[in-house]
């Protein structure tokens, strides 16, 4: 069946669909404003006419390209393409300053490829098992997880950790407004109607990066000296094979929990980028070489956001339950071709299931060959004057942010949050806890509210569950080290 | 004080008022009676919380030195970029994305553009980004991928 | 900007080619559709077509997420109704608050025929929970486009229940043990406040939506959900899950299945789940009779359409139009007028 599945996916109208997918999930990851899932829900209407292998073959091309491609912009203008490459920006973009942008490049698509392979052997040897795990996940393990996750901002304040946590704290608060999801509290539209639905992650992200960078570069002109790093002589993906081994547990753990993080429903590749380039900061022997353009930062990065896609589409495949908006999208895509994914899956479509793994394991391919070619052509980008490129750039966010909901508030949200990374950036506060306390407030406040439900608001059943009381302790673990260390640091200045 | 200093405790000021706002706009937030209390209680944390960090972060700051920025603020660039966007973002929707975006580019590059580059030939070439970029991205999505796009008077 | 306007170009003739092979296809299936169904009605909606004014595209908007079985009928909607009217059809899904987002876009949104709420009986429920003020008089109401086969009440079969009397007794005895699933402001939240009110003593939380109420049931985390049987029927066939009664009108019964409507199990528990299209307030009507007319046409003459909604979510072709669909609505709205959403 196997053999069956993967001849299914070998002949030229598949294999050009899935080209067409990938170049577009590129186009569409490099280009800040338009996602992934952007992409999935434009071209999937294309997908009727096609086979089913065909229309799913070409979606999730779509999904790899889309994933990856938000690289590119990260490193060559410091504004993530897409929620999943908001970290690579951090040592990406000043890699590229130092005129290592090749090299940035090459290691940024080679690690996707690579995470993507890790969650292709996970998502076919083990997907049966990982699934069932992810099922025992209820709310107050969610709940557990996600302020685990939010301890992360500790590792990322830099050396004034209230910055960081204000910053967090305000992601958290902002990811509140509106109407609360249970139970239908209006809470922070000061009577606006538009509030009501809260701000999204998309125009904020834009305003943080694209918008906050444009009011930066007014406020303090171009630099004088463009970029000058224009050739791109480089071997293979610009990293050695000693850097390869040096980075191989870091790109294993990166790639961990890449996958462990997109299977869990409600967090993925935004939330698992941000976590992998944080512990990596945390284990690594020289953290503060971190956000000074080191090939770690852009390892962790992107083994694990692309890693998330397998791991979202376990549950999918397995429970026919989706984990993220684009695996909702497939989802979609499936049934309307008739096929309801579910535990039968396997046994009633194995082919398809077959073919849809050939056609992860080909897209990956044709992404790394797509993206590798490209470097060339993208780094041209960087020869374009800046002040020709960022007013395109805008208006393309301006058509992601207008186009994904069709509302004017979400082109204001994009506005209003660049004027608040502008002042963030400008009093060092960092971005990465907003961004991080913005994805996780609204899973830790849903679960945390559904979990008092199940328990007839008891907080301390939360604790019964061992996978959720491992995870508390661990959260308190990391706040007391924090700020164990932080104090640290600061007799040890006092001193000096 | 310098004004750097200035404008570190002017931001922490203006946090702790937003946290005061936050703070009381919590407090009044009604539950209903519909199925799941709690729709208040994340708000309430995360505005005290944010009241004690921005309080602490202001009294740190006046005791902390600050050196003055090194670079000054192009004041005037920085407020006319901004204006630009608002009115970008205001005319949107009545005028269109196409004409919005055309007015909105040829005004952004001459903004950022420095003086020694501010050529004849430059302002051609922008002008000329300035129609064929917003032309080609609104043919793209809105023909190619059914994106719609706000049409305004070009309807 | 070189590198922009070369992949624009290879996008844009890269993407010609696709459109161009989709729609000689999509021509074939009108075909096929017309020869199937009879071929007059079809032609009907065609010939008219140069009275209306239709925009180039236009927004179905669907309160729902991707993937669902609201989802679901607006795809196959906008796929048979590009082909059939002289406008592109395009589906988009704006989540919140329960639907009125996406209600409340449509009202507002210009009546010009670019935009159409795709939505069910959940508008009601947003209407007398308090979650929206405003009702079909502020829409120009096409159609009712569609019926739900009804929810299933299902359990883990961990429970040991295998019938409704069965789950009664056992609430009976157990009062609030059971963690019943539902949403805010959504159906499944009404059906659990009629349950509860004929007696069913369970504990009603907060879930999530239809997928992540599988998982929950699934995960053991929540004892009862109600779920659409096509979602759940592989797990019934491995006896994970075992599906007890229908909240809708009907009995459900097809290849295996014969699941009572709880209505006919003599509960007074009911709620007909009926999806519509409806247009901004003001929208010419001339516009609407030809959507109308393509929208019956469809549900009543493609058996490709007929079999793709029964096999994949066991509904039945329905339709009503303007009145008689509001006439359907009223009824509805009878029956949710006595359950008391506050408790």
């Amino acid at each position: 069946m196997a053999i069956e599945g993967l001849l299914s996916v070998l002949n030229p109208g598949c294999f050009a669909v899935m080209l067409l997918g990938t170049v577009i999930g590129i186009i569409f990851g490099s280009i800040p404003g338009l996602t992934s899932t952007m992409g999935v829900a434009l071209c999937l209407p294309l997908t009727f006419s096609m086979t089913p292998l065909n229309g799913i073959a070409m979606l999730v091309a779509l999904y790899v390209g889309g994933t990856s491609g938000g690289l590119i912009s990260a490193i060559l203008l410091k504004i993530p393409g897409t929620p999943s490459s908001v970290a690579t920006t951090f040592d990406g973009a000043p890699m590229a300053a130092k005129g290592e942008a090749g090299k940035a490049l090459g290691a940024g698509i080679l690690y996707s490829f690579i995470g993507t392979v890790f969650s292709i052997v996970a998502l076919i040897f083990i997907a049966p098992s990982l699934a069932k795990v992810a099922l025992k996940f209820g709310p107050y393990e969610f709940f557990a997880i996600c302020m685990f996750a939010l301890t992360m901002i500790g590792s990322m304040v830099g050396d004034n950790l209230l910055r960081g946590l204000m910053s967090g704290v305000a992601g958290v608060m902002f990811s509140l407004f509106g109407i609360a999801s249970i139970g239908g509290a209006e809470r922070f539209t000061f009577g606006i109607r538009d509030l009501e639905n809260g701000f999204d992650m998309l125009p904020v992200m834009i305003g943080l990066f694209a918008v906050a960078e444009i009011l930066k570069v007014a406020a303090d002109g171009l630099p004088v000296t463009q970029s000058t790093a224009l050739s791109c002589k480089m071997k293979g993906f610009g990293i050695t094979m000693k850097e390869f081994k040096e980075q191989s547990w870091n790109m294993v753990r990166s790639a961990l929990l890449g996958i462990g993080i997109g299977i869990l429903p409600g967090i993925g590749g935004a939330t698992s980028n941000i976590v992998a380039y944080s512990v990596a900061k945390q284990q690594s022997k020289y953290p503060e070489k971190f956000g000074t353009g080191i090939v770690d930062g852009i390892v962790a990065t992107e083994t694990s956001n692309n890693a998330s896609i397998g791991g979202a589409l376990i549950p999918l495949l397995t429970l026919g339950i989706p984990g993220d908006t684009v695996t909702a999208m497939l989802l979609g895509a499936l049934t309307l071709h008739g096929i309801t994914p579910g535990p039968l899956l396997f046994k009633n479509s194995g082919k398809l299931v077959y073919g849809i793994f050939a056609a992860f394991i080909i897209a990956t391919i044709m992404m790394l060959i797509v993206e590798y070619g490209g470097i060339k052509i993208f780094i041209k980008v960087l020869a374009v004057p800046k002040y020709i490129l960022l007013p395109v750039i805008l208006i393309l966010c301006v058509v992601g942010t207008y186009g994904t909901n069709h509302s004017m508030f979400d082109v204001w949200t994009s506005l209003i949050f660049g004027v608040i990374g502008y002042f963030m950036a400008e009093h060092k506060f960092p971005q990465a806890p907003m961004i991080l306390g913005f994805v996780l407030g609204p899973t830790i406040e849903e679960n945390l509210i559904r979990g008092l439900m199940y328990s007839n608001n008891n907080f301390w059943t939360f604790f019964t569950s061992p996978i959720a009381a491992a995870f508390m302790i661990f959260t308190m673990c990391m706040v007391a080290w924090t700020a164990y260390s932080q104090i640290k640091r600061g007799l040890a200045k006092q001193k000096a | 004080m310098n004004s750097k200093k200035l404008a570190d405790t002017v931001i922490n000021v203006f946090l702790v008022i937003v946290g005061v706002v936050f703070f009381i706009a919590s407090q009044k937030i009604e539950v209903g009676a519909a199925m799941g209390q709690g729709g208040d209680f994340m708000p309430k944390v995360c505005s005290t919380v944010w009241l004690i960090i921005s309080t602490l972060l202001l009294v740190f700051n006046i005791k902390a030195d600050i050196p003055p920025r090194a670079e000054a603020v192009r004041i005037k660039t920085f407020l006319a970029t901004l204006g630009l966007l608002l009115v970008y973002v205001i005319a949107l929707k009545p005028i269109g994305f196409v004409i919005c975006s055309m007015v909105y580019m040829f005004l952004q590059m001459l903004l950022f553009v420095p003086e020694d580059k501010r050529t004849k030939k430059n302002l051609i070439i922008f002008a000329v980004i300035s129609v064929v970029a917003p032309i080609a991205i609104n043919a793209l999505f809105v023909h190619v991928f059914s994106l719609i796009l706000p049409a305004g008077i070009l309807k | 900007m070189k590198k922009g306007r070369c992949l624009a170009a290879f996008l844009a003739a890269a993407m010609m080619v696709m459109t161009a092979g989709c729609s000689g296809s999509s021509q074939e299936a009108t075909k096929a559709a017309a020869q199937a169904g009879s071929g007059n009605e079809a032609q009907a909606g065609d010939s008219a077509a140069g009275d209306v004014k239709w925009p180039k595209n236009v927004e179905i908007i669907v309160p729902a997420s991707a993937g669902g079985d609201t989802d679901f009928n607006a795809r196959l909607f906008a796929q048979l109704l590009s082909e059939k009217l002289p406008a592109n059809f395009v589906v988009s899904n704006v989540n919140g608050n329960g639907g009125a987002t996406g209600t409340r876009q449509v009202k507002d949104a210009e009546a010009d025929g670019s935009s159409v709420l795709f939505y069910h009986s959940a508008f009601v429920v947003n209407q007398l929970c308090g979650a929206t003020d405003y009702g079909f008089d502020s829409y120009n109401f096409a159609c009712i486009a569609g019926q739900n086969a009804g929810n299933v009440v299902t359990v883990n079969s961990s429970l040991g229940i295998s019938s409704l009397q069965e789950l009664y007794d056992y609430t009976q005895a157990h009062p609030g043990e059971l963690k019943m699933a539902a949403q805010t402001g959504a159906t499944s939240y009404a059906v659990a406040m009629q349950m509860k009110q004929a007696g069913f003593d369970v504990n009603i939380v907060d879930a999530g939506s239809a997928s992540d109420r599988l998982a929950a049931l699934l995960g053991g985390h929540v004892d009862i959900i109600l779920a659409a049987y096509g979602s759940i029927k592989d797990y019934v066939s491995e006896g994970d899950l075992v599906p007890l009664a229908m909240d809708g009108k009907e009995d459900l019964t097809a290849e295996g299945v014969d699941l009572k409507a709880m209505q006919n199990l003599d509960y007074d528990i009911c709620l007909p789940f009926y999806y519509f299209f409806a247009f901004p307030a003001g929208t010419d009507d001339a516009l609407v009779d030809q959507f109308n007319a393509a929208v019956k046409d469809i549900v009543e003459n493609n058996t490709e359409y007929q079999d793709q909604i029964f096999s994949t979510y066991y509904q039945k072709p329905t339709y009503f139009e303007r009145q008689e669909g509001l006439d359907q609505y009223q009824e509805v709205y009878d029956l949710l007028e006595n359950v008391d959403f506050s408790a």
